[in-house]
């Protein structure tokens, strides 16, 4: 399957039981917020 | 989160700025041992060294606060990384770890195949696995002891070695004392209950170490906060020590026997060997030392000693407490019936003021059943007031007492005791309005206001439905007693009589 970078993260937390997180949003983090980031 | 359910939580920060306003809650994390995934965004890899637009090395930033920092360099890595950074925060000492992750790191697409299954954690909680002779030679000396006291740390939470704990003390009637970290590994109302030991513990608790012959020390690591001057702390009595990390061993006190285990593992495999035991006598001792030396509970109903009680007794049985730092911290640590473990978040080592507010959110997102209160000071909460607008949106079940007495009154204590009252810098020369705050959050706020006659009361205000703040005003000279003068051996005590003043409060607020 093809995955970002940002998706992995996502998956990999939910595998780890992870459902809420805590956060500052900004530029750099802007992908993580996406389905599916668009590469640069 | 962590702190609250025992499994690691997870943040998630941008770059630059919003990375370095994790830097104080990563210390938190790695000086109160609680684990934490802090996920931290950087500019793209191209970018790096090149003080690009909100870039700062985080990785460098948090090797000295971290178990450990990762830097991501490839996406097929992030798996890996992410697996490796759980496995860490959570396995023999829990810690925090930082990952950070450059932007094109986060973006670019990979063919993969599957993610991996959660990595193995090493807890050595396999207490088959312990050296038999260093346990029976604890077992042993415990036996022999004739004066011996438990002292308990947040170690004893980490591991869940709460009925462990009980056992042992009850099998061999050893007095319990436990550190900030430690309150709720043993219930408040038994009988062997010492309550807290150092700077701001029990008079009593301290002359009982002082005089006791054995010292067991179980999942902590003689902070200066516990020990006062180190050298005159349990002069007396040889010194058990057992703690899940070997650095910690003989790093404050010289060990008569040390253990490198997780607490539950190391009780699990000592306890059939100790003895049942009465100690009549040191226990008597023990009582006498309390009666003698610890006071007795205000009875002015305005002082926070007596407001926190007043809370404990309106707040439901399994309410999760979380505190900021300062004199209420104290009070609280001092006067909540703590019974169990993981219902009392505080920032213990690095003491954070601005934690308490946050953490009850964390607390109430984990736990949705239970009540939380968040006991906070007017400088604490000011650290991160910002938060209201978060416990507004997600309208959590969070109580705010908000004990008020204008100061950073922890600070200004120092200055009276030990600075010639030359107070700088400690008191709020514009008092701001904290239920107005509140309101203007959308939280409903409440001022306490004892000399009015229709006020409400703490109880009354704590019933109402969803995010409330209660500010309650304390007089200032109240101070946080008794108290080892800071760097002195534990039995030197201030125990500051206050006079007991009639008038009214000096401050109302509406």
């Amino acid at each position: 399957m093809k995955m970002s970078g940002a998706e992995i993260i996502i998956k990999s937390l939910e595998k780890h039981g992870i459902e809420t997180v805590a956060g500052i949003p900004g530029g750099a983090a802007l992908p993580l917020g996406t389905n599916r980031a668009p590469a640069l | 989160m962590a702190r609250s359910t025992g499994r690691p939580a997870v943040c998630i920060a941008t770059s630059g700025p919003g990375a370095t306003n994790l830097i104080t809650a990563i210390a938190d994390a790695k000086l109160d041992s609680i684990p934490l995934v802090a996920i931290t965004c950087q500019v793209p890899l191209s970018l790096i060294g090149t003080d690009a637009f909100q870039e700062v090395d985080m990785y460098g930033l948090t090797l000295s606060i971290t178990k450990h920092s990762i830097l991501a360099k490839t996406t097929e890595d992030l798996p890996m990384i992410i697996n490796d950074a759980f496995r860490i925060a959570q396995s023999g000492r829990p810690g925090p770890v930082v990952v950070d992750v450059p932007k094109d790191i986060l973006s670019r697409i990979i063919e993969i195949e599957a993610l991996p299954e959660p990595a193995e954690i090493c807890n050595y909680s396999d207490h088959s696995k312990l050296p038999a002779k260093i346990c029976s030679a604890i077992a042993e000396r415990i036996n022999s002891a004739k004066r011996p006291v438990l002292y308990a740390g947040g170690g004893i939470i980490a591991s869940s070695a709460f009925d462990e704990l009980k056992t042992l003390a009850e099998k061999n009637s050893i007095p319990v004392a436990v550190t900030l970290m430690g309150l709720g590994s043993f219930p408040c109302d038994s009988g062997l209950y010492l309550g807290m030991v150092g700077m701001h513990g029990n008079h009593s608790t301290n002359i009982i170490f002082d005089n006791a012959d054995l010292i067991i020390c179980i999942g902590s690591r003689f902070n200066d906060r516990t020990t006062g001057a180190a050298v005159q702390f349990g002069k007396k009595a040889d010194i058990i020590h057992i703690d899940i990390d070997p650095s910690e061993i003989n790093k404050i006190k010289k060990t008569f026997i040390s253990l490198a285990s997780d607490a539950r593992s190391a009780m699990e495999k000592i306890i059939p060997m100790i003895e049942e035991n009465s100690r009549e006598e040191w226990l008597e001792t023990c009582k006498e030392k309390r009666a003698r030396y610890d006071k007795k509970h205000h009875s002015i109903s305005a002082h926070p000693e007596s407001v926190i009680r007043a809370v404990s007794a309106a707040a439901d049985k399994d309410a999760i407490i979380t505190t900021d730092v300062g004199q209420h911290q104290m009070w609280v640590a001092r006067n909540y019936p703590f019974k169990t473990g993981r219902n009392f978040l505080t920032s213990g080592g690095l003491g954070t003021m601005g934690f308490g507010l946050p953490a009850a959110i964390g607390a109430a997102i984990a736990n949705p059943e239970k009540q939380v209160i968040c006991f906070s000071g007017d400088g604490s909460i000011l650290m991160n007031v910002q938060e209201l607008a978060t416990l507004a949106d997600l309208k959590l079940n969070v109580k705010i007492i908000l004990l008020n007495n204008g100061q950073l009154g922890l600070v200004r204590q120092q200055q009276e005791l030990f600075y010639n009252k030359n107070y700088i810098a400690t008191t709020f020369i514009t008092a701001p309005d904290f239920p107005e705050i509140a309101k203007a959050f959308n939280i409903t706020g409440f001022g306490i206001d004892s000399t009015a006659p229709n006020s409400m009361t703490i109880e009354q205000c704590m019933k109402v439905h969803g995010p409330v703040l209660i500010n309650v005003p304390v007089q200032e000279e109240y101070n946080v007693y008794p108290m080892v003068p800071p760097g002195e051996s534990n039995i030197v005590m201030m125990k500051g009589e206050e006079t007991e003043k009639s008038e009214p409060l000096k401050k109302a607020v509406s």
